[in-house]
């Protein structure tokens, strides 16, 4: 009987390894054709810390202050007025298409958070990978929408150094009267 | 015994094939959990955490497949059980060590606990590394292609009954 049960262990030990060989082996075949191709995507886990944006060192239209100041990873709808102000800083709407098309902040581009973690990456992820500096500010619904925080987050884990959430969102930016648009994102690729 | 050895294929082989579904949907969100769970050393960690993002999932879809339609089902049992004891061990050290980190075992989805990791992902865990052993030390079961390559059910009796 003892014999039989190590045997059977032995058995299902050999097997065992055989099945985890060979995924290790498709798991190199996926890996493989995951980071190369037309559009490599590649992995990023050596999160950098945030950077943050130097509010006012750029000579914006219209400094909200005197001095220069790093922003945090959360901002308000006056810093995030003063970044868009200045015309550099990448504002993405992380709502649903339908809630974008009808009004989101002027220039801002779709981030297509519903398809955020899916593989291929959204277009958009691609497209600024080109820079993970660049500035990028995230909103949603304000109130208790975490849709720009998880961006914000996973974008972090792709390596992008400066990336913020305003925390009103859009109500926040329509409540402060500024500027805003409709309609869809004019560089989406169109279905 | 033989219904829940099945039970416990389909249940386990399920959640497993979800799982390993899920991870390989967004790598990039199960790579984020499991640096989170700050289980690899600093030297090396990037390595074994890219490593682990491509062949784990992988594991536990082909395992998960095994068990559930019960081919070498012992031999994925074992598999499975494996991943589960390590998978314990590594959330008692994330809870040991006070770290607040959300699984990553299922995506997005929370099946039967939910928040930051704790107490009940060791019992979801342990239910399921129950039922994983229950195959490894039966067998298939029926319903199984190891039932029909004649080595469904082991016969644990002692010799002589």
């Amino acid at each position: 009987m003892a014999t039989s049960s190590g045997n059977n262990l032995a058995s299902a030990l050999g097997g065992s390894l055989i099945i985890v060989a060979i995924s290790v082996m498709v798991g190199g075949a996926y890996s493989w054709a995951f980071q190369s191709g037309d559009h490599p995507v590649r992995l990023r886990i050596d999160s950098a810390g945030n950077q943050g944006v130097v509010l006012g060192a750029r000579g914006g239209d219209e400094p909200i202050d005197n001095a220069p100041r790093v922003l945090g990873y959360e901002i308000s709808t006056e810093d995030a007025y003063a970044l868009w102000n200045e015309g550099i800083v990448f504002f993405l709407d992380a709502r649903s298409l339908e809630e974008y098309e009808q009004g989101h902040i002027a220039y801002s581009r779709y981030l297509d958070y519903e398809h955020l973690y899916d593989v291929p990456f959204p277009p958009i992820v691609n497209e600024l990978y080109e820079d993970p500096s660049q500035p990028i500010v995230f909103y949603c619904s304000g109130g208790e929408c975490d849709a720009s925080h998880n961006a914000a987050t996973y974008f972090q884990g792709l390596g992008f150094t400066t990336v913020h959430v305003y925390m009103d969102g859009y109500p926040g930016w329509v409540e402060a009267g500024y500027e805003t648009e409709a309609g869809p994102d004019p560089l989406m690729e169109q279905p | 015994m033989k219904w829940f050895v099945l039970l416990s294929r389909i249940v386990v082989g399920g959640l497993f094939v979800v799982a390993g579904s899920i991870k390989l949907r967004s790598p990039q969100e199960f790579a984020n959990a499991i640096k989170a769970f700050k289980v690899f050393p600093a030297e090396t960690g990037d390595h074994l955490i890219m490593m682990s993002t491509f062949t784990m999932p992988w594991v536990e879809l082909i395992a998960g497949v095994l068990l559930i339609i019960g081919w070498r089902a012992r031999d994925a049992a074992l598999v499975i059980s494996g991943m589960l004891a390590m998978f314990i061990l590594a959330v008692i050290s994330v809870i040991a060590r006070k770290l607040e980190v959300d699984c990553g075992c299922f995506g997005k989805l929370e099946l039967f606990c939910d928040g930051p990791i704790g107490a009940c992902g060791i019992i979801r865990n342990l239910v399921m590394l129950a039922m994983a052993l229950a195959v490894l030390v039966r067998g298939a079961g029926p319903w199984s292609v190891d039932s029909l390559l004649g080595r469904g059910i082991v016969d644990t009796r002692p010799a002589g009954t």
